[in-house]
């Protein structure tokens, strides 16, 4: 059908490289390629594959000079172009298919380019050199252009000499500023920007969708059927791009709204299967037809045009998973005790990665059923050894090498051998509780040392290291995670590891790593609480969680951390990072649980990094950020320093500003920022001007925690907001609540301070709002000017007092 | 507020109320818990919060303490030798004493921060459990063969006690030598010789075994017969062998 306001052909759009199409499929001479244009003669000499078009950088910002594509596969030093036009089409052309034509508006060509000896070369300024073309040529905001690659074959197929890639539609920034609005789906927030376009949602959660009419004009009156569709990647929506809705059929809606919440649309009420197979969640795509003929066409909205989906439904991740599962103990020997869990039905799902727990002190190896059942059955290889901890760390470190290296150079015995030719070692994780959690680093620093080296596996396997509740013998250089995924849990209620002495300091090895890291905080949570083995909870404090309740937050947050570090899932990221009080797993004890509180510190690794704008460790000025930038406030005594508290009272005393952090020991340098307000104040860092185009980027992030016992947090107990604002170099600004997805900046857990246990830690946790969720409602901010990022504290909305710490201002991409 | 009534309150709390009220458990209330939590399950209503069994650790003493009695010595030897892991130098070891001692209490919570070091004589002894519940430490203590082909330790003259808390192998020689002398500063004294005897009678024979993973399940099998509330990590240790 034809809908209402719509103009067949011209589809509203949203900003987006789309996906590719006319691969090579019905070529000239039976030279097909369905991954790229058709088979030349290329540097491979083979017909059979041909050059292709991607998308290599920038944004598709018609404001802004930066979107660029690469012509790849041609052969070596060839001369080749990139041209665009308003239409799409498919015919033999050459030794090719030409899939743009003019559409009334000319073909218009970029310069003739030589490509390298590999057969490549790159065309930047799309959009500059677009405006040296005539009028209908020039790239403007809110048109969609077709690009494809035209190059020199000689000795090619079929015979033309000439050669063409496949095609890419790219549709250009509708309003001014720019920012990533290709996504739909998510879910309502109570305040501004209003709608979280968030990646994953839970099963039986409703499921939303939301338009900024003001960023996205040409949908504004329109009626469109949206289709909700199984998750496709880019080259799969170019296959088939029939829409068949997981609902049964598609909603119809009307863009009728003045702003986000006028166009904000239930699309299900919780319906959607989150569970297949193994998997966390199940991907789906969010379609707005706009033409009404069931089909995707290019041009049309779509969330989720590439290998992520639009949005994932996913499973209750702390119940069981789909495999039964089978537990054998054994012994290899002296300290090679291991407790095993695989999937029963292993033989027919071919390698699986392997997780090694190693115990901690007076814990046994016997402990974490919790663990391993729960692992095994998504498909993972868990085994449990026996940790030789009670002389130190070393010796628990070589407990967890030689018993990682004895099982995978024993699978041929172990079991029978149902696990030979099942183990994926290159995808490996250590997880470690206590003195084997500082162990479990120990070990890998040996492997990246050379200290140790195994016959069945190599540093390069270790994928991910997980601490629970570590001490913090060892000096940085002996314990250090270097670059490998890092991640760690902390209960803040543990009356062994407390936080008291150095050794015990136990996010010193967070602040160590240099590549992904993440952390749990789980407050009430005891020493012994993360284990199975029952005795005491080694617990200090109040509101104290059992262990079945410290164990469903277990099962709930480290399935989707190995998922996502051993396996790349997706959907498992946001449980890393994202507000408990606004996703957790369904299973995890109910947000009505006054006693589970839990919080996330997360930064990506350095290539998620975009922008570090302060993260205190040079320019110790107080005026001047890490990155060299201004840095101006109107708050209250602010100190930068290293974050640690160096009495170990915990108490507050105003003459140590770093109370309460436990984030360094010895000479380890990892500073930060503290301050307080009690009026109307602000902190602000400007952006580095070679680096003011966040417009690629995803995230504001940072990390903060409330003071423990500062008289400003003990004067409004709970949790504490404020607002972030960014603004251009034009002056616009645009703001919203650090709390907006829930909770705010954490009210600390307030552990009594009895010998020899030292009352309240500071537990610092990440806040990331998306960059593009600051254009809501026509802002007006330009992202691609953008001048400075500001807390603003005390005022109408935030909490009139506070002391807060601070570290690692980033802009960051996912 | 009763701990139990806590437990309960703690469940319909609001936010606001859950830093009210401390927690501060003894034994006489963790038994009234367990009665509680018996019930409860009698009738099949187990709550999450059933579990909440917490026992602060102890401090440990910061003078030596001796141990307080010996039940079994047991001389062994081995076919093939293994490293002492705990203390710095890392000696091989191919003969010692198998020893059920008996010690405070304070001892026998393990912990993750730096535990009391156990000695006996001039040497660092491995513990292989902590004497949880029943106050029975199982150790191992290397010593050379003497002249008569048994391992020349002379439980009759040797010091046993708890020294300063340390992580073992960062012990040296040294620092075993300090240990030494502030015990004897402390006054303690061997165990009487008529202690000595029964252990020894009780070991019996010198044990001749293979290896390292052979000693283990001995002691493993102490543990279960001496310290029985440690099952788990003696079974730990013996557990079926990979042919």
């Amino acid at each position: 059908m034809l809908l209402a306001g719509s103009v067949a052909g011209a589809p509203p759009v949203l900003a987006q490289v789309g996906g590719a199409f006319c691969f090579g499929l019905g070529c000239p001479c039976g030279n097909d390629d369905p991954n790229a244009g058709c088979g030349n003669k290329g540097v491979d000499f083979s017909f059979s594959t041909g050059a292709e078009l991607v998308h290599s950088g920038g944004v598709p910002s018609a404001l802004q000079d930066s979107f660029e594509f690469t012509v790849r596969g041609m052969s070596g030093n060839q001369l080749g172009l990139v041209y665009m036009g308003a239409g799409s089409s498919n015919f033999v052309f050459g030794d090719g298919l030409r899939c743009v034509v003019s559409a009334g508006l000319g073909i218009r060509r970029f310069p003739v380019q030589q490509a390298d000896f590999v057969g490549e070369f790159i065309q930047p300024g799309i959009v500059g050199l677009s405006q040296g073309f005539p009028p209908t040529g020039q790239i403007q905001p809110g048109e969609t252009w077709y690009f494809q690659g035209w190059y020199r074959d000689p000795g090619g197929p079929c015979g033309s000499s000439f050669n063409l890639t496949n095609a890419v539609p790219v549709s250009f920034y509708p309003g001014g500023g720019g920012g990533n609005h290709s996504h739909l789906a998510g879910q309502p927030l109570a305040e501004y920007p209003w709608f979280d376009y968030c990646v994953s949602i839970n099963q039986g959660q409703a499921l939303h969708m939301a338009v900024d009419p003001l960023l996205q004009p040409g949908l504004v009156g329109l009626s469109a059927d949206v289709y909700i569709v199984r998750a496709k990647d880019s080259a799969g929506w170019s296959a088939d791009p029939t829409l068949t809705d997981a609902r049964g059929a598609p909603s119809s809606i009307l863009f009728s709204g003045a702003d986000v919440q006028g166009n904000t649309f239930q699309l299900d009420a919780g319906l959607l299967s989150g569970t297949s197979g193994s998997d966390l969640g199940q991907g789906y795509d969010v379609v707005i037809d706009v033409d009404g003929d069931g089909l995707w066409d290019a041009g049309e909205p779509i969330d989720g045009l590439s290998t992520e989906a639009g949005f994932y439904v996913v499973r209750d991740v702390a119940a069981a998973g789909p495999y039964t599962v089978t537990e054998v103990a054994y012994s290899g020997g002296s300290w090679l005790g291991q407790n095993l869990f695989y999937p029963a039905s292993i033989a027919s799902l071919g390698a699986l990665p392997l997780v090694v727990v190693s115990h901690g002190n007076g814990h046994n190896y016997t402990w974490y059923d919790h663990i391993g059942t729960h692992l095994a059955s998504y498909g993972f290889v868990v085994m449990s050894h026996q940790n030789e901890t009670a002389p130190g760390i070393e010796t628990a470190s070589t407990t967890t090498l030689t018993n990682t290296d004895y099982f995978l150079g024993n699978l041929a015995s172990i079991a029978a051998g149902a696990l030979a030719g099942h183990i994926d070692s290159s995808r490996i994780a250590w997880i470690g509780h206590s003195r084997g959690g500082e162990g479990v680093v120990r070990a890998y620093t040996r492997l990246a040392t050379g200290h140790f080296v195994p016959a069945n596996y190599t540093q390069a396997d270790i994928q991910l290291v997980s601490s629970i509740a570590p001490v913090t013998f060892l000096a940085s250089t002996a314990a250090d995670p270097g670059s490998v995924n890092y991640h760690l849990w902390v209960g803040s209620a543990d009356d062994d590891v407390n936080g008291l002495l150095p050794q015990t300091h136990q996010y010193a090895i967070l602040e160590r790593a240099q590549g992904a890291r993440s952390s749990i905080t789980i407050q009430g949570a005891g020493h012994g609480a993360f284990h199975n083995g029952g005795g005491s909870l080694v617990a200090a404090g109040p509101c104290l969680l059992t262990r079945v309740e410290t164990h469903q937050i277990m099962r709930g947050q480290l399935l989707p951390l190995v998922k996502h570090y051993l396996e790349g899932d997706i959907p498992a990221r946001d449980f890393l990072w994202r507000q408990w009080e606004g996703f957790k797993p369904i299973g995890a004890p109910p947000l009505s649980n006054p006693c589970a509180v839990v919080t996330f510190d997360y930064r990506p690794g350095p290539a998620g990094i975009s922008i570090v704008l302060d993260d205190f460790n040079s320019n110790a000025a107080k005026n001047v950020s890490s990155s060299g930038t201004a840095v101006s406030f109107t708050v209250d005594n602010l100190f930068e320093d290293n974050k640690r508290d160096t009495d170990g009272s915990f108490t507050w005393t105003g003459s140590q500003p770093m109370n309460g952090m436990t984030r360094t020991k010895g000479s380890e340098e990892h500073p930060g920022l503290v301050f307080d307000w009690n009026e109307p104040s602000y902190w602000e860092v400007q952006l580095p001007l070679v680096n003011t185009d966040v417009t690629g980027d995803t995230y504001l992030s940072f990390r903060a925690c409330q003071g423990t016992r500062h008289p400003n947090t003990t004067a409004a107990l709970g949790d504490l907001t404020f607002f972030v604002t960014l603004r251009d170099a034009n002056g616009v600004s645009s703001s919203i609540s650090c709390g907006l997805h829930g909770g705010g900046i954490e009210e600390p857990y307030q552990r009594p301070a009895s010998n020899p246990t030292p009352g309240w830690a500071n537990e610092m946790e990440t806040v990331r709002i998306r960059l593009s969720d600051f254009l809501a409602n026509g802002s007006g901010i330009n992202l691609t000017i953008l001048d400075s990022v500001r807390l603003d504290f005390g005022g109408p909305g935030g909490d009139a007092v506070g002391r807060l710490g601070f570290d690692d201002f980033e802009i960051t991409r996912e | 507020m009763p701990w139990d009534a806590w437990a309960l309150t703690t469940l319909k709390s609001p936010v606001n109320e859950r830093f009210a009220v401390m927690l501060k458990p003894n034994k006489t209330i963790l038994g009234a818990c367990a009665l509680l939590g018996l019930t409860l399950l009698g009738l099949g209503a187990m709550g999450p919060w059933q579990d909440l069994n917490n026992e602060p650790l102890p401090e440990q003493p910061s003078v030596a303490l001796g141990v307080q009695g010996l039940l079994f010595a047991r001389p062994f030897v081995l076919e093939k030798s293994y490293r002492h892991n705990w203390r710095l130098e890392r000696p091989q070891v191919k003969s010692g004493l198998l020893l059920v001692l008996e010690v405070d209490e304070v001892f026998s919570v393990p912990r993750n921060t730096l535990e009391s070091v156990l000695y006996i004589g001039d040497e660092v002894a491995e513990r292989l459990n902590w004497g949880t519940g029943s106050g029975r430490v199982v150790a191992i203590c290397p010593a050379a063969l003497g002249a008569d082909g048994l391992p020349a330790l002379d439980l009759l003259s040797a010091l046993m006690w708890y020294g300063s808390p340390e992580l073992p192998e960062r012990v040296d020689a040294a620092r075993v030598q300090s240990e030494l002398a502030a015990a004897s500063a402390a006054g303690l004294v061997p165990l009487a010789s008529e202690q000595i005897q029964i252990a020894r009678e009780a070991g019996g024979a010198l044990l001749q075994l293979a290896d390292r993973t052979a000693l283990e399940r001995e002691a493993a099998r102490l543990v279960l017969r001496f310290a029985s509330p440690e099952r788990d990590l003696a079974e730990g240790f013996l557990t079926p062998l990979v042919r």
